[in-house]
């Protein structure tokens, strides 16, 4: 089992988030011609953004103290 | 979990188009479906799990041609699996690549050091990723030493794990099969279909350890027709009978009917004379390493070899098993 420090799963996993948007931006780039392939990996880097935002309520706000 | 069936028998050698497998472990679905979609893209096969705990099961089951685990698992961690993975005989040699969004370098050494094969962070640039895992796929056959035709652990490997027992005082057993009349069948059929006596061994060999599966398991492929399996002593005459019973149902169906039904291949010598040879057999020899009674792997190995002619002289298929005392540390 690991003990796994919680503010360094956040990050964790806020970077994977932008790790697939990133990722998918590049993959629509490349396929121009292909209007299915577009709008599915439209549809994941709009559940990445999504999912980041709801991230965002697990993070410490302005002035207060980290949990 | 994301479960891409391998089609055909699970044996690489008898897959007419072989694709190369790739076991992904990462406990985000979406990064999964990316790492997925960009594999698939180029040629691989993919099996995805998101939870690290059933890695080395997959690896197990799947025996892909690498593996791609994330860092950080929840549950568990890349470290941790890879360090199972090393452990099981049946893993051990698959190469294994970390995909991870940590990029310190520290980080990267340190998982270098401790026997990854290479370290890819996130977001990767998809023809890296692909570039990266070919050329670790293509080196870890040569840099670990393994046999180009079994796929087994080769010399240095055995070596390295019978010093390691030794070292570490553990009482273990060593078979050394080796296969009878195996000249005259490839010269008579031809070193191709030679391949396919030893690969049959080989698959026989693994079948049998797994089916009777131990940690202390060990299995490599000296070269030509030689194996050396290591396991516990308790289990050293089941693995032994079992392996040649499997291989004497195999081995007819390796000859042309001609020689099958006879029993034996003719050739013929310089001097004219008709040589028959019986079909081929295995004969294994097992020694028992006692903790303290060998001072090198060289010496063990030498034992086994020497049990192993002992039961070569006896026809057919068998095993001899050591019964002398242990030598004095040589």
């Amino acid at each position: 089992m690991s003990t796994e420090d919680p503010g360094r799963a956040l990050i964790h996993e806020f970077r994977n988030l932008l790790a697939v948007i990133v990722n998918y931006s590049e993959l629509i780039a490349e396929e121009a011609n292909d209007p299915e392939a577009i709008k599915a990996d439209i549809q994941e880097v709009r559940t990445a953004a999504e999912r980041a935002i709801a991230l965002t309520d697990k993070l410490p706000r302005p002035g207060q103290k980290p949990a | 979990m994301t479960v891409v069936r391998r089609p055909g028998t699970d044996h690489p050698h008898s897959a007419l188009v072989h694709r190369d497998i790739a076991l992904i472990v990462d406990d985000d679905e979406q990064v999964l479906r990316l790492v997925k979609r960009v594999l698939e893209r180029a040629g691989f096969e993919c099996v995805a799990i998101s939870d690290g705990r059933l890695a080395h099961n997959a690896a197990v089951e799947w025996r892909p041609d690498i593996i791609l685990l994330d860092l950080m698992l929840g549950e568990t961690t890349g470290d941790e699996i890879m360090a199972r993975l090393r452990e099981d005989f049946r893993t051990r040699l698959i190469p294994v690549v970390f995909l991870t969004v940590r990029d310190s370098l520290k980080d990267k050494v340190e998982h270098l050091m401790s026997g990854a094969d290479d370290y890819v962070t996130k977001p990767f640039i998809p023809e890296e990723l692909v570039a990266r895992l070919r050329a670790v796929m293509s080196r870890s056959t040569t840099a670990r030493g393994l046999s180009p035709l079994t796929g087994m652990s080769g010399n240095a490997d055995i070596l390295r794990e019978i010093s390691r027992r030794l070292a570490q005082n553990e009482r273990f057993a060593v078979l050394y099969p080796d296969i009878d009349s195996f000249k005259s069948y490839n010269d008579h059929y031809g070193f191709l279909r030679g391949d396919d006596v030893i690969k049959t061994l080989a698959t026989i060999v693994l079948e049998v350890l797994e089916e009777n599966h131990s940690s202390y398991h060990f299995a490599g492929h000296v070269g030509g027709d030689d194996f050396v399996i290591l396991t516990e002593p308790s289990l050293a005459e089941t693995v032994a009978t079992e392996i040649t019973k499997r291989f004497d149902e195999a081995i007819p169906a390796l000859y042309d009917p001609i020689d099958r039904d006879r029993g034996w291949i003719e050739s013929e010598e310089r001097n004219g004379n008709i040589l028959r040879t019986p079909l081929v057999s295995v004969s294994i020899g097992i020694v028992i390493a006692e903790p303290g009674s060998y001072g090198s792997a060289a010496a063990v190995a030498a034992r086994a070899s020497e049990v192993k002619g002992v039961a070569k002289r006896m026809p057919g298929s068998k095993w001899v098993l050591d019964r002398r005392r242990a030598p004095e540390r040589f």
